[in-house]
């Protein structure tokens, strides 16, 4: 019987197809990398010129926005630092507890049956564009914070942050709710074993499981919140007021750049000073990712 | 002639998962301060047994008891009766040590914690610091772990080895001070060593404690417990002395099961 005799030598087309594949691969993984590069130096590039002319402590500490006063144009970024941190404050202080509320009766309290509709229905409201959400807050839920708030103006930051809220809540319940149903089992049943109740069981057992999963769902969800620009655009009335009162209109940075990089003459000061403005908001929300991220590593570690 | 009361007095059980019969008509009494052992082939209905002592099968969709378990000549399963208040007075171990991802310290104090405790005058307190250490210390002491661990207890329970896991487990069920301690399986995923330690273990808490442990390991049955019962397809076959269980059974599907000529 002729048996095919393996020889243990060097299958030079393997290893060229091998050779070719991980090329490819390694391909596609620089563009990702090169992106993310190219932003960067857009922004840095950009925003070096307008530090030349003035100072990063005056547009840190700045507590005008006006760069296109025709004598006097002011680089103060506090007012739209203010701006991005009063409507996404507002968001979270809203969306954090209903988003953990949520997540708690999804994974520890609803029936299965239940349960199984109702996470897909919250996972629809993800997918809503925010151009959507935006007119939805503009047309239907502005009459609601005028008589209910009677706000300064019919938009204003409690709006933005009304619907920044709706857009955070169904990433931390998506989140949040995956790592609570990965605490396992049999930590529940070591808590009713003990007598323990639902309640204290979730409390004292499964929350502080899932600790880190829900952390990292509300820094992810506030990040989503603090990068968010159309529908905060639409709503929060656009005015760089410098104020923490959520009645009046504030100017976001998101929405600075929206609004005003198209109004800015191409390599002005004004069009640099907003890629400043741009850096600032792109360190905030890297920042906040990294810190999901860190949080994140740490619940899978321990869970291995 | 003085006839001892049955710790626990299981009358006509019956449990069905949905449509499935799990355990049909368990007549069975427990001795105070024995180890009774529960064998039996896979899905014979072992862990719904014991499961249905301290009610955690309530905690089961679909899963319907009846019968009567009556715990010092009270029924678990009469009207007004919160199985919460049952589970607080019945310790139980599982099959594979599942600590809470705290440190040693906060998985013993976790029920007495939540618990508090009763005085001699009937009031109800909660633990301060110090009597939350003592119980504490009382516990791994009793589960026979406290030198181990004793200079991390702040230290999280994952780090400890598996059968040191199940004995934190032990003290964990010891620390709400329960009559009655339930064991499914719980040398099933130790190494011999650890197996031996908590046998070991066994043995001596039976002097205050009445124990139920379910096993697959015949040798091990024989060597802890003081009554074995059979069962088979959700029925008890037999229940006896260990001894005579072992060595002359009565029944023919028992001296199969423990001759090894099935399950
Ligand atoms: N949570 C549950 N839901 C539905 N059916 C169950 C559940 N738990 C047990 N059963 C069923 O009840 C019967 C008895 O199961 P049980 O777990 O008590 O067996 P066991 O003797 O403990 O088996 P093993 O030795 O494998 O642990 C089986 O038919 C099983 O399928
Ligand atoms: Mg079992």
């Amino acid at each position: 019987m002729a048996k095919k005799v393996s020889t243990y030598g060097v299958d030079y087309s393997r290893r060229f197809t091998e050779i070719l594949v991980s090329g490819a691969l390694f391909i596609c993984m620089l563009i990702c990398l090169s992106v993310l590069f190219l932003i960067f130096w857009m922004l840095i590039g950009n925003s070096i010129p307008f530090f030349e002319e003035v100072s990063v402590y005056d547009f840190l500490t700045g507590d005008q926005w006006n760069p296109f006063h025709p004598n006097y144009p002011l680089f103060g970024v506090q007012p739209l630092l203010t701006g991005t941190l009063l409507v996404s404050i507002i968001a979270g202080v809203i969306a954090i507890p209903i988003g953990l509320g949520a997540s708690i009766y999804i994974s520890e309290v609803a029936d299965p049956k239940v349960k199984n509709w109702l996470k897909p229905f919250i996972e629809i409201i993800a997918s809503v564009p925010s151009v959507v959400l935006g007119l939805f807050a503009v047309i239907i839920l502005a009459d609601y914070v005028m008589i209910i708030f009677d706000p300064y103006s019919r938009l204003n930051a409690l709006l933005g942050g009304i619907i920044l809220a709706v857009m955070m809540i169904p990433i931390q319940v998506t989140i949040a709710e995956e790592a609570m149903n990965a605490v396992p089992n049999s930590l529940r049943e070591a808590s009713y074993a003990l007598g323990a109740t639902r309640w204290e069981t979730i409390r004292h057992a499964v929350v502080p499981a899932a600790f880190s999963g829900i952390v990292a769902s509300i820094v992810l969800a506030l990040g989503r919140a603090i990068g968010e620009t159309m529908a905060v655009t639409m709503t929060t009335g656009n005015a760089a007021l410098n104020t923490w009162n959520p009645l009046y209109p504030v100017l976001t940075m998101p929405a600075t750049l929206a609004i005003e990089i198209p109004e800015a003459a191409s390599g002005s000061l004004q069009y640099q000073a907003l890629f400043a403005v741009g850096l600032l908001l792109f360190i905030i929300t890297f920042a906040v990712n990294i810190v999901a991220d860190i949080v994140l590593a740490r619940y899978r570690e321990a869970y291995k | 002639m003085v006839i001892p009361i049955p710790k626990i007095e299981v009358q006509d059980l019956n449990v069905y998962f949905e449509k499935n019969h799990a355990l049909k008509n368990v007549d069975i009494n427990i001795e105070e301060k024995e180890i009774t052992a529960i064998i039996g082939p896979s899905g014979c209905g072992k862990s719904t047994f014991i499961r249905c002592v301290n009610r955690m099968n309530d905690l089961v969709l679909g899963c319907t008891v009846k019968g009567s378990v009556t715990v010092d000549g009270k029924d678990i399963y009469g009207k007004g009766v919160d199985a919460v208040e049952v589970r607080k007075r019945i310790g139980m171990v599982f099959q594979r040590p599942n600590p809470f991802p705290k440190s040693i310290f906060e998985n013993i104090a976790y029920a007495p914690r939540l618990h508090g405790f009763v005085d001699e005058e009937g009031k109800h307190h909660s633990y301060n610091k110090q009597q939350l250490k003592e119980v504490v210390e009382w516990s791994l002491k009793r589960a026979a772990l406290w030198e181990e661990v004793s200079d991390r207890l702040d230290k999280s329970a994952y780090n400890l080895s598996g059968g040191q896991q199940q004995r934190l487990c032990i003290a964990r069920a010891l620390a709400i001070k329960p009559e009655i301690i339930l064991f499914d399986e719980p040398c099933s995923a130790l190494d011999p060593i650890a197996t031996a330690k908590i046998e070991d273990l066994l043995i001596d808490l039976k002097k205050d404690y009445t124990v139920l442990i379910v096993t697959h390991n015949m040798q091990q049955a024989a060597r802890v417990a003081d009554r074995t019962a059979y069962f088979y397809l959700g029925e008890l076959i037999e229940f006896g002395e260990t001894k005579q269980i072992f060595e002359r059974p009565e029944k023919d599907l028992t001296e199969q099961y423990i001759t090894g000529r099935m399950g």
